[in-house]
């Protein structure tokens, strides 16, 4: 990430970039009171990064300048006070700022766009940033912002600081391009990165990532794993909040094995299946987990390769299924994936 | 089914050991009514389990009593003269104190602490154990604790952190309640850790002591507009490895 500053900066970012939060705010503080409008046009020029209007709140409310604020910047200020109020379980529910305006959504993504390059302001700067994201993404399903919030997470990590909610909110996208994202991270010479990596992913920790061509290896066959089950993967709603080595994603084996995409992501048996399907199904669900395995990536495989032959595959006795697929299915790649 | 030393034990068996209204006779009706077999390699081995499982639901007990408080992990805060605060906001032991000090001190000045509910739950099975162990063998056992969820586990409590779905559920599993539909503002209501505290009740911290059905109405208040899904136990739990526990325990010679 560049450091997102330019020629046409706005002064008030240019301040407190070089000289700091506290030139920032004096600057501010003194325009206020002098030139009153002056200060009004620089914090609502649409060039203004985030963090800048957040480290000025305190000079706002003294200025009395709220009203005088454009929409962007008094709901921004609005949300931020939500964020950041501490609320006990026993609070009333629910938001009083409605999270799933549009208005709100280009809010959020200016906050977290503009205020990802400050990542590490303070504490509540950050924890704005991390709700932020998790807005973005679970109530407006905005996934661009996926590649910047796994720049946040591997950064902080080689940091010490806390990820644990950026994580969430990204695999919460239930998008494989997190995953795809994530795994780029296999390949870094920075042993911290491509170890955080490998937790997210859920992949086995002994195999030995010294090399370029260790680690180059590690990445290409989760690749190939995940294009061989993405159509089939869902999110498993686990976090650092429940287990030490959450498992983010899982494939659904019953889909693979029908070749049923799951596009919502989520655990779900299939319904409403034809009733050859449905039988499939039914046989298919008593068999043991590893049956399963290897049942679903021969399915997968015949499904992709020979279509017409898998519709008479498909058609065999579950047993007849099995014995075809020992004797020509190949080995699944060793991840942790469920 | 409980099996000591390849024998196969009834609940009589244990009669004479234990009250039968404790807790421990409450553990034992589980595991010897059950299907699945649960080994000990002696007695001894046993009776650590049941005593500290019994002192796990204890420490529960002391710490939603202690006063600390519940804050997410950028606002987390602890008595600086046992604890640091780290940058993630877990605590880390100081050097200059001794083990069983700076866990006493949380239940002592539980108001000088604030912290999530996993870091809660490791602190009640520090509680726990040196209520267990001698106070010299928990002090050379533990010489660096760090606090925080999952991570940076003591390696004699690593198993903890993992869940897995179990035979049977025990009084003092850990237990997690999930709420998936959790309001993005609140993120750190996505789930409770909690222990089961063998009555029906389990001790969540930030909720406290309430039933199935409070917790999951609690979390339910913390849903996202519109939300269909409702907050749940997972059938899964955590616990320490016991036995390893215990080998600690019965090698101990002062």
């Amino acid at each position: 990430m560049n450091s997102g500053y330019s020629a046409a900066t706005n002064d008030l970012d240019y301040i407190r970039r070089f000289r700091g939060a506290g030139a920032c705010r004096n600057m501010f503080r003194k325009l206020g009171k002098e030139r009153r409008q002056n200060a009004v046009s620089l914090v609502n020029d649409g060039r203004l990064f985030f963090a800048s209007l957040f480290i000025l709140r305190p000079e706002i409310d003294e200025l009395n300048l709220m009203e005088e604020l454009s929409e962007r910047n008094r709901t921004a200020l609005r949300i931020c006070e939500k964020m950041l109020e501490e609320k006990n379980l026993s609070d009333e529910p629910g938001s009083s700022v409605p999270l799933n305006s549009e208005e709100l959504h280009s809010v959020l993504l200016w906050m977290f766009s503009t205020g990802a390059y400050d990542d590490g302001l303070n504490d509540d700067f950050d924890q704005v940033l991390d709700t932020s994201a998790s807005v973005l993404i679970k109530t407006h399903h905005e996934k661009t912002i996926l590649p910047v919030m796994a720049n946040m997470v591997f950064k902080r990590n080689q940091k010490g600081k806390y990820i644990h909610d950026l994580v969430w909110a990204c695999f919460q996208s239930r998008d494989a391009d997190a995953l795809r994202i994530i795994a780029s991270r296999l390949r870094s010479s920075a042993p911290k990165d491509a170890e955080l990596a490998r937790m997210l992913l859920h992949l086995p920790q002994d195999v030995p990532l010294r090399s370029n061509y260790d680690r180059q290896n590690q990445y290409t066959s989760y690749l190939s794993w995940l294009k061989e089950n993405d159509p089939y993967l869902y999110f498993t709603g686990e976090s650092f909040q429940f287990c030490n080595e959450p498992v983010p994603c899982a494939v659904d084996l019953e889909a693979k094995y029908l070749c049923k995409d799951n596009s919502i992501r989520v655990f779900k048996p299939l319904c409403q299946a034809a009733n050859e399907e449905s039988s499939s199904s039914s046989n298919f669900s008593k068999l043991a987990e590893g049956e399963k395995e290897v049942l679903a990536k021969h399915s997968q495989k015949l499904h992709r390769e020979n279509p017409s032959y898998w519709n008479e595959w498909m058609r065999y006795p579950i047993e007849k299924q099995i014995h075809i697929a020992r004797n020509g299915g190949g080995n699944s790649y060793d991840c942790n994936c469920r | 089914m409980i099996v000591i030393a390849g024998k196969e034990m009834y609940q009589a068996d244990f009669d004479s050991l234990f009250d039968a209204n404790s807790m421990e006779m409450k553990i034992i009706s589980i595991l010897v009514s059950s299907s699945h077999r649960y080994y000990y390699d002696s007695l001894d081995q046993l009776k650590f389990e049941l005593r500290l499982r019994r002192e796990i639901i204890a420490a529960s007990y002391e710490l939603y009593k202690s006063g600390m408080g519940f804050a997410v992990f950028r606002k987390t805060k602890c008595n600086p003269a046992y604890w640091d605060r780290a940058q993630d906001g877990g605590f880390v032991m100081r050097n200059d104190v001794k083990a069983s000090d700076a866990i006493l001190d949380i239940f002592k000045n539980g108001s000088k602490y604030s912290t999530e509910c996993a870091t809660a739950m490791m602190i009640v099975y520090y509680k726990a154990l040196l209520n267990v162990y001698p106070e010299d063998l928990f002090n050379k056992t533990f010489t660096k604790i760090e606090l925080m969820n999952w991570h940076r586990i003591d390696r004699l409590l690593r198993e903890v952190g993992s869940m897995a779905k179990r035979n049977d559920y025990l009084p003092a599993d850990r237990r997690y309640f999930i709420n998936p539909d959790v309001d993005p503002l609140t993120p750190h209501w996505q789930g409770e850790n909690v222990i089961d505290l063998g009555n029906g009740l389990y001790y969540g911290h930030g909720i406290g002591i309430q039933n199935a059905e409070g917790i999951i109405k609690a979390l339910n208040r913390n849903r996202i507009e519109g939300a269909d899904e409702s907050a749940r136990l997972l059938d899964s739990a955590g616990r320490p490895d016991f036995k390893k526990l215990a080998d600690v325990y019965l090698r101990y010679s002062p």
